[in-house]
């Protein structure tokens, strides 16, 4: 039994080992040649079927490959598809594929593989499944050569493949068990992209680049190491120590313009497809009449609410849809005038108004914002009280009119870069609980209908314009600003990133290093 | 006659254990499914149809009355099923396995630490009541035991890692030394995995936590022992020792020490529940994953099996380190087994 004078040796030992540590260390990482992202929140599975989640994405989007992609001018480009073609009712969409595509265990990407992640997508009806509800069956035509049948028209389903990732099918069908492989694929891949998956331990996941990719580019990081790191104040200290080379979710305006300042790191201050909105429930209490909603949205600090609260990272509104959306009509740009408040609120025949408006708390700026709103809606004589709320328990909420909040405050982004896919989602009457405010307007859904079933790109573009601004008469939402969202990155070892309108608010395998 | 007179109060403590979960489990099932919220809508995912929710609500049996759900949910529990979370499709029974582990090494570590600091200077203040040495443990332990966890570990990273950078700022290990995963506990598996530094480099990663973690329950753990020992240090045994002319080092140790480990073992296994609980403030901060975190995350995602699974993991751990304490009591303690053993040969 070691006497207490040698266990007091070991702990002085063990003491003066752990402080001097850092000499003796091993290096066994490349960091020159790696990245290390940081973000809140969990990665809560590899499977690329939750790539709804912000998290996953990031991690599935350097795995996996997409048949198509958005450019820089939100236009949609070609990736594991060359060629794509839109029936001109829009029930169904022919691809070519690219042949020289093998996965990273050497099979050879074809038709069937497609075939297979949309058909495993339809049976579990999960995640990014719902932006490709319409898909129905994949007529192979060859290796290279496929169509798909929707169950009914759909001119987004094109755009919405820019979600899909596509899985090695032999593979996965061999691990599949009894629940499609969603077990299996927590923390196994199948995929064909950039890189692959080293390890996924806690809440780290290292993805290191493979050697044979289709689209090879040797300034691609060797590793991107995804760190779970929660708090802003952390992921600031980490970013300043050089221990993160950049960080997106979790990071505070604040934060990233400090570190922005300090000159240890440059704030991106990227602009996704991001608005931030209050979203009325247009169909019961006094938000139903559209004069109070428009009265509350002429009562509100747009300006200061942008500069002090987003420290100017964002735009004034003008419209429905955020300023970075294609096909968007020309519309005035949000403003305070209180006093055209207080007259339609007389108008209306509203006194001593008392309005409930959920936010989430965990969200810094959105605490802010509501005090803002709060402020200025008592200015007009309006009582505003605020209401903390998950935003799991706010889809619950929106099961029906009645329960669906008088006003919710909610930053909306497009998964990807078409006015459809906000649009007929959040203002079609018969989308369901994805049309928060309940809207119901007979034309627009006319109009939607029928951007819907026509392959014609010009006449979309037409009929979404209408729609917006029919939407932006009736006020169901109070558009306020499209925002930015603060990426702090090092520049002295990453070159500038840059926005992608599918993986929000960047894909980490556009990274690229520094010379 | 004493075995079966031990093996009869082991049986009693279970079955209350037993008990005790049960409840704990219709409780908090009840909580769970008054948080606003809809299981099946989370877990379709934020944008799913209302015929892919509808789906999904079938799949998971949610369309049952609430009765049956239960009756069906404490079944599962009954053969060791904890059900499928939803927002990482795994079983939770797997996860958990994942993340409880590094939370219980910080625990562990967090508890060594609070007794090894907590216990000498209690037995030094005892020792000079009144002095000065009594006066300087008494502030620190006030002023510590005050000291809000969450605003502890955030002056704690700030000053010793991001100023004075002598400890890292948050993880479990340097990416460097990413050991393989034997125990899944970070200090422990670098030991193991025998690569040269990665011991000691874990370590470096758990002292911030451990210590801000530690830094409550090490105040209360102070200030009973002190109390304790002081009310001691009167009683005629003391005095008689004294007396006979023993050191005040050896009536520390000797005498007084021992006869006031009871109340601590008692005050440890009621901190270790709350240990465990208030991991998940610094976990966040020192970005540790764990059962904290993991439990947070299911309540956002109102992940009903997982925030069940975690509680019911959790309280069931805590209630075996209880049964523990309390055989220890009994093992240790005559006057404990004078008290739950009276009438029966001893």
């Amino acid at each position: 039994m070691p006497s207490f004078r040698d266990t007091t040796r070991l702990f002085a030992v063990l003491t003066i080992g752990t402080m001097l540590a850092p000499a003796a260390l091993a290096q066994q990482f490349d960091r020159a040649k790696s990245v290390i992202f940081a973000n809140g929140g969990v990665v809560a599975t590899l499977d690329p079927l939750r790539a709804d989640y912000a998290q996953t994405n990031f991690v599935a989007s350097t795995i996996y490959d997409t048949l198509v992609a958005f450019d820089g001018a939100a236009r949609i480009a070609p990736r594991l598809a060359t060629g794509f073609e839109v029936a001109p009712d829009a029930t169904s969409v022919t691809l070519t594929l690219r042949g020289d595509v093998t996965f990273h265990d050497g099979t050879r990407f074809t038709a069937r593989d497609v075939a297979y992640t949309l058909d495993r997508l339809k049976a579990l009806g999960l995640g990014v499944a719902a932006q490709v509800a319409e898909y129905d069956r994949t007529e192979i035509i060859d290796d290279t050569r496929l169509t798909i049948h929707l169950s009914r028209p759909s001119s987004l389903f094109l755009g919405a493949l820019s979600k899909i990732y596509i899985l090695n099918a032999e593979r996965v069908r061999a691990n599949e068990g009894a629940d499609m492989a969603q077990a299996w694929l927590q923390g196994n891949t199948a995929g064909s992209g950039p890189y692959d998956v080293t390890l996924a331990r806690g809440d780290n996941v290292i993805v290191k680049r493979v050697a044979d990719h289709w689209a090879p580019d040797d300034s691609r990081p060797e590793a991107i190491v995804f760190r779970r790191i929660d708090e802003s104040a952390t992921q600031r200290d980490e970013i300043r120590a050089g221990n993160v080379d950049l960080s997106v979710l979790g990071m505070g305006y604040r934060d990233a313009q400090e570190l922005d300042r300090s000159g240890a790191a440059t704030d991106a201050a990227l602009r996704p497809v991001l608005q931030t909105n209050v979203v009325f429930n247009t169909r019961s209490g006094p938000t139903a009449d559209p004069r109070v909603r428009k009265a509350i949205r002429l009562a509100y600090d747009y300006a200061g609410g942008l500069s002090g609260i987003r420290m100017g990272n964002g735009t004034l509104s003008n419209g429905p849809l955020p300023v970075t959306m294609p096909c968007r009509p020309d519309l005035p740009a949000v403003a305070q005038d209180q006093q055209a408040a207080r007259d339609l609120l007389a108008e209306a025949g509203q006194t001593g108004l008392k309005l409930t408006m959920h936010y989430q708390p965990t969200i810094e700026v959105q605490r802010q914002e509501a005090t803002l709103l709060q402020s200025n809606l008592r200015e007009i004589g309006v009582e505003l009280a605020l209401e903390p709320v998950t935003f799991a328990a706010y889809m619950g909420m929106l099961a029906s009119p009645e329960t669906t909040p008088q006003m919710m405050l909610l930053d909306d982004f497009a998964q990807f870069p078409d006015p459809g896919a906000m649009l007929q989602k959040g203002y079609h009457s018969k989308a369901g609980a994805t049309n928060r405010s309940a809207f119901a307007d007979s034309e627009v859904d006319a109009l939607l209908d029928k951007a819907m079933a026509t392959g014609d790109a010009e006449l979309r573009c037409g009929l979404y314009k209408q729609v917006q601004e029919r939407i932006e008469d009736a006020s169901p939402i109070m558009p306020m600003y499209s925002v930015g969202r603060p990426v702090p990155y090092r520049h002295q070892h990453l070159q500038p990133v840059q926005v992608s309108y599918t993986v929000f608010p960047l894909a980490p395998a556009d990274l690229r290093l520094k010379d | 006659m004493r075995s079966r007179a031990y093996a009869r109060y082991i049986g009693r403590r279970l079955i209350f254990a037993v008990l005790t979960l049960l409840g704990l489990l219709a409780l908090v099932f009840l909580m769970v499914k008054l948080i606003p919220g809809d299981e099946a809508r989370a877990a379709a995912g934020p944008e799913a149809t209302p015929a892919q929710i509808e789906a999904v609500r079938e799949r998971l049996g949610l369309d049952a009355p609430l009765a049956v759900q239960f009756v069906r949910f404490a079944g599962r529990y009954a053969q060791g099923d904890l059900g499928t979370s939803t927002s990482t499709l795994q079983p939770v029974l797997a996860d958990l396995t994942a993340v409880l582990p590094g939370t219980l090494e910080l625990v562990a570590f967090a508890m060594t630490l609070s007794l090894l600091l907590a216990v000498p200077a209690a037995a030094v203040a005892a020792a000079r009541h009144g002095g000065g040495a009594d006066l300087a443990t008494r502030v620190t332990a006030v002023t510590l035991g005050g000291l809000p966890t969450f605003w502890l570990a955030l002056m704690l990273q700030y000053i010793f890692a991001t100023r004075l950078g002598w400890l890292p700022i948050s993880g479990q290990q340097s990416f460097e030394f990413f050991t393989g995963e034997v125990t899944r506990m970070p200090v422990l598996d670098a030991l193991i995995s025998g690569i040269p530094g990665a011991f000691t480099d874990a370590l470096r990663y758990i002292l911030l936590p451990a210590f801000a973690l530690s830094a409550l329950f090490m105040a209360q753990t102070f200030r009973m022992l002190r109390a304790t020992l002081l009310g001691l240090m009167d009683l005629d045994f003391i005095c008689a020792a004294r007396a006979k002319g023993a050191a005040p080092l050896r009536i520390m140790l000797r005498h007084a020490l021992p006869n006031a480990l009871g109340p601590i073992l008692t005050l440890v296994g009621m901190q270790f529940g709350l240990m465990v609980g208030s991991a998940v403030l610094v976990e966040g901060i020192f970005a540790r994953p764990g059962v904290g975190s993991y439990l947070a995350n299911a309540v956002a995602q109102k992940d009903t099996y997982a925030v069940l699974g975690t509680v019911f993991f959790v309280g069931g751990m805590v209630c075996v380190v209880n049964l523990l304490v309390d055989i220890l009591h009994l093992v240790i303690d005559p006057r404990v087994r004078a008290s739950q053993f009276h009438g029966e040969a001893t």
